[in-house]
């Protein structure tokens, strides 16, 4: 667990969920590992945030899910995007680019 | 999301929820177990990995619940699932269950109730279309009055002069004789009442008939010429049968034929919410109608018309009213006799109801509702109360468990509104079943008059707000009382029963406390009023009003001449008095109770105050034996007699205080005799006699007004009743009655009968019936609740202190001594209730007083009378959990917590 844990902005976490899965199929702790990659440690994504989130996503039909086996053959529910999951993470990228960069102009700007 | 997937998801939740929970535990199993063997690969034991992905996986339970929550559907899964954890609470419960759905009943239906009498009385639209536009004009005789009729002459200027109004129409009551038999054969005749009105009365309203046409311009211009009718729904339903073909067919009115020439629509009732014409004339036919129809166009000094208009657009009320001015300065000037100091007020028809006394009635009978609604609620509220905390362990335990505090409260304020709509829906049948009861409170009438009570969808839309309000106020407060209780209990190491010794108890305790201050104040309204009722049914009307039999008959309704109908009149009453039994008959225009009219008289020598000459007084056209029938005493001088007749000087009775308003003031009465009292004709009539008081039909208790009786044959109308005493039974002489009249003509039946002594407690005393009965039930209502209330709080507190009862007991306390304790605990509650409300009671006593019959609003009888009452129903409801209380085994006390 990341010692400068950073609470996760408002609709961030729908966005890291969506970009772990650009990939591959993952199990649930399988995300929550994945986001602590890709953030290099900065979001350490705990199950009782994680797993409504998966379930509210499964529900508006951005995320796919089914049982499998893991690497260590323990059944494990997995999660893949569906088309509409990719067009969300695609618009959701772009917004967040253009935020982000406004917002580091504001910040930079005196 | 599109609308596929949504109900995808629905009907997986909702369908496969048992395969969805089953799912979720198994994906939550899977997450730990791929942690514990991460941890493993760590480097950790077995043991140590497991428990750490344990704790590093929270509370399964609240991610469970957190899962749910995210879910599609997962808010009717909730309402659901609370709705039967709901009925399952309350079928466990019934008794509480019954006590808070009764509460809620009576004080929702009361509410409800409460609104149809505001409904009928003063909050109804007129049923026209836009009636928020009606404008009335009211034209008053001073510039002291807010009200007064118009006359036709005056209405006809007012139309030709104003410009403020698109359309002016005016219209008054009438009663007329129809029948009907040529058109709806086998109807008998009866008296009809309606309106007689200018003929763009109905345009003005915005009515249009439903059948056949509207009155023509030369219907509404020429008198005696066009005999037409438009007669209403209930009319043309009850009589005609709802006759398509109905419009072109004639039909008599006070023996004149008429055409019917349209209907009105169902939803048209008049002009005023309480009186529903049923049959419309033109003004131009005024004199086949009324008796001084010929008067009634040509004197500017009969105002008996009201006034109704449309403003043109864009003119207010104001300017409408500077127009008025300007014109009845003019008629001042053209007219002086007749228009000296009148005045026009314009007012939408709303703001002129607003005006009226009749918001009164209903302030009060609100005001009493409110308290009632009070006490069930707080009776509601502090149950609820009293079972949240019992049911603190099984809060505090599901905490623990990981249910959230909004699905707490959620289940909770579920529980409150299924309660609330048990509540609503009893309350709409209890409203429904007082409605029912007005009706039958209501004074007696042959008029198609009086309040309208119903209960409409405005009512129910009443009763939806009031049941809603009422688990918004007790059903969250407690809940989150509840739940904050449960986690206070949860977070310290506090037990659950000394959680609750906090706010919530005292809350109860003021609650019930306030709930019998109420009660007491009820109370005290009803029994006065019952005290006022019985002592009023005794109260002298002036006259003996039992063995007196009132037989009402109209043959004018068949066509018969006043000429012929007086003679009618004699021929009967000549038969009825030889009739076995019958001791005294005589005939009288207006019976005391039945009837009222009032005529304008003018008295040599007296001037009202307001330089007024024309006294408006209750006048009675009688017959010969009219005051030894009734048994009034005649004080000085005598009664008519036979030998006053249409060619003898004209005659008058009056009682005491026509005397001692107008003609004697303190001094003596007798000096009335052979005074000169004179009518709108100006001739002369002549006082013979002077009458004791006697009750002409008003409230019992109110002093009588001043009286003026003419002999029948001078100055008689068409219909009247007759008058009999009888020592035999009234139901036989009745019988013998009937056969005599249909042995002088088989087409007459009596219009109305009826006992005196019924008249007289129906009309007279209607309204002290009406608060004793409201008061009463009100009251008792209130006392019930207040009683179950106080059980509940007692046995909520026997209950928490069972442990310290138990300890006592163990100690060597006996039962006595418990038993004492506990009963204590209740009836100082009681008994400070008690003094409250008997202290609002004092201070509130003087606003009933004007009501109250021979009673005084302090009637000490009355105060002990209800302390006792209230006090035996509190020790009752303290004993019984007192006595539960003797009874606890102090072993089993000791191991409760």
């Amino acid at each position: 667990m990341s010692p400068d844990q950073t609470n996760l902005l408002l609709g961030t976490l729908d966005m890291l969920i969506l970009k772990s899965l650009a990939l591959t199929e993952l199990h649930g702790l399988g995300i929550s590992r994945r986001i602590g990659q890709i953030t290099k440690g900065t979001f350490d994504v705990k199950p009782g945030s994680l797993f409504p989130a998966l379930h509210r996503m499964e529900e508006q039909g951005w995320l796919a899910a089914s049982w499998g086996e893991s690497e260590n053959n323990r059944r494990a529910k997995y999660y893949k995007l569906t088309a509409a999951g990719r067009r969300r993470l695609n618009s959701e990228t772009k917004r967040w680019s253009r935020i982000s960069l406004a917002i580091a102009r504001a910040l930079e700007s005196n | 999301m599109s609308l596929f997937t949504h109900l995808a998801s629905l009907k997986r939740n909702l369908f496969r929820r048992k395969h969805a929970e089953s799912d979720l535990d198994a994906e939550l199993r899977s997450y730990t177990d791929l942690l514990t063997d991460e941890n493993r690969a760590q480097g950790l034991a077995p043991e140590e990995a497991r428990r750490k992905a344990q704790i590093e996986s929270g509370g399964l339970e609240q991610v469970k619940e957190n899962v749910r929550d995210a879910r599609a559907g997962h808010h009717i899964e909730m309402l659901w699932r609370d709705l039967l954890l709901a009925f399952r609470n309350i079928r466990r419960n019934p008794v509480f269950t019954l006590i808070v759905v009764l509460s809620l009943a009576l004080g929702i239906g009361a509410n409800a109730a409460i609104f149809s009498i505001a409904d009928a009385l003063i909050l109804r639209p007129l049923p026209v279309p836009n009636a928020g536009e009606i404008i009335v004009v009211d034209t008053a005789a001073s510039k002291l009055s807010r009200y007064g009729g118009s006359s036709y002459l005056d209405y006809v200027d007012f139309r030709a002069r104003a410009k403020s109004f698109q359309s002016l129409a005016i219209s008054q009551p009438i009663s007329a004789g129809m029948n009907s038999s040529a058109v709806a054969p086998g109807s008998r005749p009866e008296n009809v009442y309606g309106a007689m009105v200018s003929g763009n009365l109905l345009s003005t309203l915005q009515i249009r008939p439903i059948v056949g046409r509207d009155f023509l311009p030369e219907e509404d211009a020429v008198p005696d010429k066009f005999p037409v009718a438009i007669i209403s729904y209930s009319l043309w339903n009850r009589v005609f049968a709802k006759d398509p073909t109905i419009a072109g067919k004639q039909i008599k009115l006070n023996g004149h034929s008429f055409t019917i020439v349209g209907v009105t629509p169902q939803s048209f009732t008049g002009t005023d919410l309480f009186f529903r014409p049923e049959i419309f004339v033109p003004n131009m036919m005024s004199a086949e109608i009324t008796a001084d129809g010929v008067d009634i166009l040509k004197q500017r000094t009969y105002r008996s018309y009201s006034m109704y208009g449309r403003l043109n657009p864009g003119i207010t009320v104001a300017q409408a009213q500077a127009e008025m001015n300007v014109i009845m300065s003019g008629l001042e000037r053209e007219h002086p006799e007749s228009n000296k100091d009148s005045v026009a007020i314009v007012r939408t028809e709303l703001a002129r109801r607003m005006e009226t006394g009749l918001v009164a009635m209903p302030s009060i009978l609100g005001a009493l509702v409110v308290l009632v609604l009070v006490i069930a609620c707080a009776n509601v509220a502090s149950l609820l109360m009293a079972r949240a905390t019992s049911r603190l362990k099984e809060t505090a335990t599901r905490i623990a468990l990981g249910a959230s505090r909004a699905r707490l409260i959620r289940q909770f304020f579920t529980e409150s509104a299924v309660l609330a709509a048990f509540g609503g829906a009893a309350g709409t049948l209890l409203a429904y079943g007082c409605i029912q009861g007005f009706h039958v409170l209501m004074p007696l009438s042959e008029r198609p008059e009086g309040p309208d009570f119903r209960l409409d969808m405005r009512t129910f839309i009443c009763v939806v707000i009031a049941s809603a309000v009422a688990v918004l106020l007790f059903g969250l407060a407690p809940a989150f009382m509840a739940v904050k209780e449960a986690w206070s209990a949860v977070m310290s190491t506090r037990s659950a029963a000394s959680a609750s010794r906090s706010f919530s108890a005292v809350a109860r305790r003021v609650l019930i406390g306030g709930q019998i201050a109420l009660s007491v104040v009820l109370l005290m309204v009803g029994g006065l009023f019952l005290k006022s009722f019985s002592r009023a049914q005794n109260v002298d009307v002036g006259f003996n009003p039992h063995h007196l039999l009132l037989v009402t008959i109209d043959p004018l309704l068949q066509g018969y001449s006043t000429d012929q109908a007086s003679r009618f009149h004699e021929q009967l009453l000549q038969r009825v008095a030889a009739l076995p039994g019958v001791t005294s008959a005589t005939v009288a225009a207006k019976a005391p109770f039945l009837a009222e009219d009032s005529w304008d008289l003018s008295i040599d020598g007296y001037t009202a105050p307001g330089g007024e000459k024309f006294q408006d007084v209750v006048t009675s056209e009688v017959d010969p034996k009219y005051f030894s029938t009734m048994q009034i005493p005649i004080l000085y001088g005598r009664e008519f007699a036979v030998t006053d007749t249409k060619k003898s000087p004209l005659v008058a009775v009056v009682n005491e205080t026509l005397v001692r308003n107008f003609i004697a003031g303190a001094g003596d009465i007798s000096k009335a005799l052979g005074h000169i009292i004179r009518l709108r004709d100006n001739l002369p009539i002549q006082i013979v006699g002077i009458s004791k008081d006697s009750s002409v039909g008003d409230q019992l208790g109110t002093p009588p007004p001043p009286v003026f009786y003419v002999p029948y044959v001078q100055q008689g109308s068409s219909k009247a009743t007759l008058v009999v005493r009888s020592d035999a039974e009234l139901i036989v002489t009745l019988s013998a009655i009937r056969s005599e009249i249909a042995a002088l003509d088989a087409n007459i039946s009596p219009v109305s009968i009826y006992k005196m002594t019924d008249l007289v407690s129906q009309q007279g005393l209607f309204l002290p019936r009406i608060v004793a009965v409201l008061g009463g039930a009100f009251g008792f209502v209130a006392m019930s609740l207040a009683t179950v209330g106080l059980y509940g709080v007692v046995s909520f507190m026997v209950g928490r202190r069972t442990q310290e009862i138990g300890i006592r007991m163990t100690l060597g306390a006996q039962r006595i001594q418990v038993l004492r304790m506990v009963l204590a605990n209740g009836l100082i509650l009681a008994g400070s209730g008690l003094l409250v409300g008997l202290a609002i009671a004092l201070v509130a006593a003087p606003a009933v007083r004007s009501m109250l019959v021979g009673v005084s609003p302090y009637d000490p009888t009355t105060f002990v009378a209800i302390s006792a009452v209230l006090l035996a129903a509190t020790a009752v409801a303290s004993f019984l959990p007192a006595a539960r209380a003797t009874r606890v085994d102090p072993i089993l006390a000791l191991r409760h917590e």
